[in-house]
């Protein structure tokens, strides 16, 4: 008895050590190629970016490049007249796409819960947009809201209306693109939505309409507290979106010429997007491009922590 | 036959010595003749240089069977660029690409090119044998940095549907002679229904129009450029007549509508009958909209009666980056395109202006062939008619950021002409500020507006 003490004791502890430390290590060692993935290809990128955006950068001979501090940054807000137009323009674009997106999607989505028949054909009619890319959207608009024989001006001079020059009008051409963005955003609000509804637990709306609630007072005391989460989630995936707008501006103002550059008519419809890519990737001024590329995703970030803070949700059902 | 063995065998022995000299000789010799290998081209996925190059490659590959000349098309010329930048940063990709003139300017100044001179010609050769342009764009170190691809001048002549033109009653011209004929025109192409204007007679909506611009600035007598003070100045009688003549199309003329398509997409849908558009056109119309004719018209000049002054400084090109690896092969199949011979083939795909001197003064191709229709063109250029304008550092902006966006916010009435020519000069000289800071030891930029040099004007 003695013997076998003296000889099977030391490994149960040491096993038992070893168990503890790898079921200690085990979340890291699951988490580090994550990490590292994370590392080079995001959190590098973003501060060599933003490296990049205090120099001159000279894409050939990156060490010549000199370093000049911020003044890419004050070139950008005090000389280049795209930038405060880019600004203007992504800010507004989000302001006005997010809670559209929001009410048409939650509208609905609060309906299809209703519908008890052909629910997965909606549901496919409305999610199809969101599967198809961009380019294709943006050419198929782009002769939709063609001005001389576009579809948008037959339906608007059958009802009466006078034609518009959707995309050749300055004042109105964001507003076009605008239009096209909330019809692809909408299937994917629709979809989470509609998901988010259809847990609810049933006991809460009954109790209020057995305690006399109307409508409108059953979604805004009881529906929309309880979906907020899911809200939340479509509000801020729809705000990233919108302010990192590029694709379906890029081609719905892209102009049949060999050195085409997008954004137009003059420089009505640029984005912050738009002008990180016109700057940096088809012009190659990498300082300019990083510099408005870092802006962005200060915005970016900013909105979304403060969407995180102030829709934080501290109870649970 | 031998006397003895002895001599039998250093008559062998010097045989084996002679053989074993001769062979690595030869050897050297076929390589500087024709080098083997490979060698991978990138151009812009624009048909009229695809099919240009395809031909130009087929021919290098009969001459020299040992190489093998892979063509990759890449994008539009605006992604094809961003390409070409971000691999020469990694210094790795094609062997030869083609790119604008003034990217040959900025990449010769980065020192990521290898020189054509002397290997593909030296640079006495190429001032004598190329047109000016090619080498006004290679202005580094007096060496050829590019050798170009045939290309009509950008601003050179205006593109009609012929079937527009005969159904409008009006006869086939090689060139307008004044700015009315060509409006007379311009009103008979136009189509109205319900006084609603639905064809245009005649479009500027297309962004290389500026050039039509600085032309139509020169032709006055005015200047745009101080070469002195390296600084643009459109605040001039000159720029306000020339950018007021194209505002009249919308507004006074009324020959074209904003709200029409631009020249490009309109000549293609049919919405567009006559354009200031470059004359490639035609070539790439044929397979993007066969069932239509077009034809070239020579423009009139700002005052008339004289050749219209016209720039070149869209010059298409091709350049060897530093980091190929097969520079022997690459000089070669420069050389092949450089000869007559290359340059026959890509204008038999792309009908434009070889080059070559020689070739456009003096080659059939022009009188009777394919080229004919730029005969007005080449007369222009024998009348000290022709331009270049640049080469500046960041042009593409300069062109389509800068100056085609202000003629836009001109034409869409969000800037008068005055406003439009101050910001066009505001902005034209910050980004040469710009530049200049990223790239100070950039040589200086010279527009020759009354003549070009004699060393290199066309006699």
């Amino acid at each position: 008895m003695s013997i076998q003490n003296t000889i099977s004791q030391p490994f149960p502890v040491r096993s038992r050590i070893r168990r503890r430390t790898f079921r200690n290590a085990f979340p890291y060692i699951v988490i580090t190629p994550m990490l590292v993935w994370c590392l080079v290809f995001v959190i590098y990128p973003v501060a060599y970016s933003v490296w990049v955006s205090l120099h001159q950068w000279i894409a050939s001979a990156p060490a010549q490049s000199p370093f000049v501090g911020i003044q890419n940054y004050i070139d950008l807000v005090t000389t280049d007249r795209r930038f405060p137009t880019a600004f203007r323009n992504t800010l507004v674009y989000t302001l006005v796409v997010t809670p559209i997106v929001l009410v048409i999607g939650f509208g609905i989505a609060s309906l299809m819960v209703r519908v008890s028949r052909l629910t997965r054909y909606y549901m496919f009619a409305f999610f199809l947009p969101s599967l198809v890319p961009a380019s294709i959207i943006g050419v198929v608009f782009g002769l939709f809201y063609q001005p001389t024989f576009g579809l948008a001006n037959f339906l608007l001079t059958r009802v009466g209306f006078a034609p518009l020059n959707f995309m050749k009008d300055p004042d109105l051409a964001l507003w076009t693109v605008a239009t096209v963005e909330v019809w692809q955003r909408l299937g994917f609000a629709v979809l989470i939505l509609y998901a988010g509804l259809l847990t609810l637990p049933h006991v809460y709306t009954e109790a209020a309409r057995m305690d006399g609630a109307n409508r409108l007072q059953i979604l805004r005391f009881i529906t929309l507290p309880l979906t907020r989460r899911v809200l939340i989630f479509v509000t801020v995936v729809t705000i990233i979106a919108a302010l990192q707008a590029f694709d379906l501006i890029y081609i719905m103002t892209t102009s049949g010429g060999t050195g085409s550059s997008p954004g137009g008519p003059g420089i009505s419809t640029y984005t912050l997007g738009l002008l990180v890519y016109n700057e940096g990737l088809i012009r190659g001024k990498y300082g300019p491009a990083s510099a408005t590329a870092t802006i962005l995703f200060v915005i970016v970030f900013g909105a979304t922590i403060l969407q995180l803070r102030f829709f934080r949700q501290t109870w649970e059902y | 036959m031998f006397k003895s063995r002895r001599s039998a065998i250093v008559s062998l022995f010097m045989l084996v010595c002679a053989a074993l000299l001769a062979v690595p000789q030869s050897q050297t010799i076929r390589a500087q003749a024709a080098p083997a290998g490979s060698l991978t081209v990138w151009c812009v996925g624009f048909d009229p240089h695809v099919n240009g190059w395809k031909k130009v490659i087929e021919g290098y590959a009969k001459k020299n069977p040992a190489a093998k000349v892979t063509l990759e098309p890449q994008g539009g010329q605006a992604d094809m660029l961003a390409k070409y930048k971000a691999s020469l940063a990694a210094g790795n990709g094609a062997d030869i690409f083609t790119t604008p003139g003034w990217d040959v300017y900025e990449f010769s100044i980065a020192g990521q090119l290898l020189p054509l001179s002397p290997q593909v010609m030296t640079y006495d050769d190429a001032k004598k044998n190329l047109f000016p342009e090619y080498i006004l764009q290679s202005q580094v170190d007096n060496q050829l940095w590019a050798m170009g691809i045939p290309d009509p001048p950008g601003d050179s002549g205006i593109i009609v549907n012929l079937d527009a033109l005969a159904a409008a009653g009006l006869k086939k011209i090689d060139k307008f002679d004044t700015r009315q004929q060509l409006l007379d025109y311009a009103k008979k192409l136009s189509v109205l229904d319900n006084n609603k204007l639905v064809k245009a007679g005649l479009s500027f909506q297309e962004n290389n129009g500026g050039t039509y611009l600085l032309s139509y600035i020169i032709d006055q007598g005015g200047k745009f450029w101080d070469n002195d003070k390296q600084e643009f100045n459109f605040n001039t009688p000159e720029a306000k007549n020339a950018l007021q003549f194209f505002l009249d199309l919308y507004e006074k003329d009324k020959v074209d509508a904003i709200g029409l398509p631009n020249a490009i997409d309109g000549m293609l849908q049919g919405t567009v009958n006559m354009a200031f558009l470059w004359p490639e056109f035609m070539p790439f119309a044929s397979g993007a909209a066969p069932d239509k004719k077009y034809g070239f018209i020579m423009k009139p000049s700002y005052n008339g009666n004289t050749p219209a002054i016209f720039g070149h400084a869209d010059t298409w090109n091709a350049v060897i980056p530093k980091y190929t690896t097969n520079a022997p092969l690459a000089y070669d199949f420069m050389r092949y395109l450089a000869s007559e011979e290359g340059q026959l083939l890509f204008l038999d795909a792309n009908p434009g202006l070889s080059p070559l001197r020689s070739l456009v003064l003096g080659n059939d191709y022009y009188k009777t062939g394919k080229g004919a229709y730029l005969a007005p063109v080449i007369d222009a250029i024998r009348a000290g008619r022709l331009r270049y304008y640049g080469p500046w550092l960041d042009g593409s902006s300069i062109q389509y950021d800068i100056m085609w966006t202000t003629i836009e916010d001109v034409m869409n009435k969000r800037l008068t002409v005055d406003a439009g020519l101050s910001q066009l000069t505001k902005l034209s000289n910050e980004q040469i500020v710009q530049s200049r800071k990223r790239l100070p030891n950039a040589p200086k930029t010279t527009i020759y507006f009354d003549a070009l040099p004699a060393d290199l004007a066309i006699k």
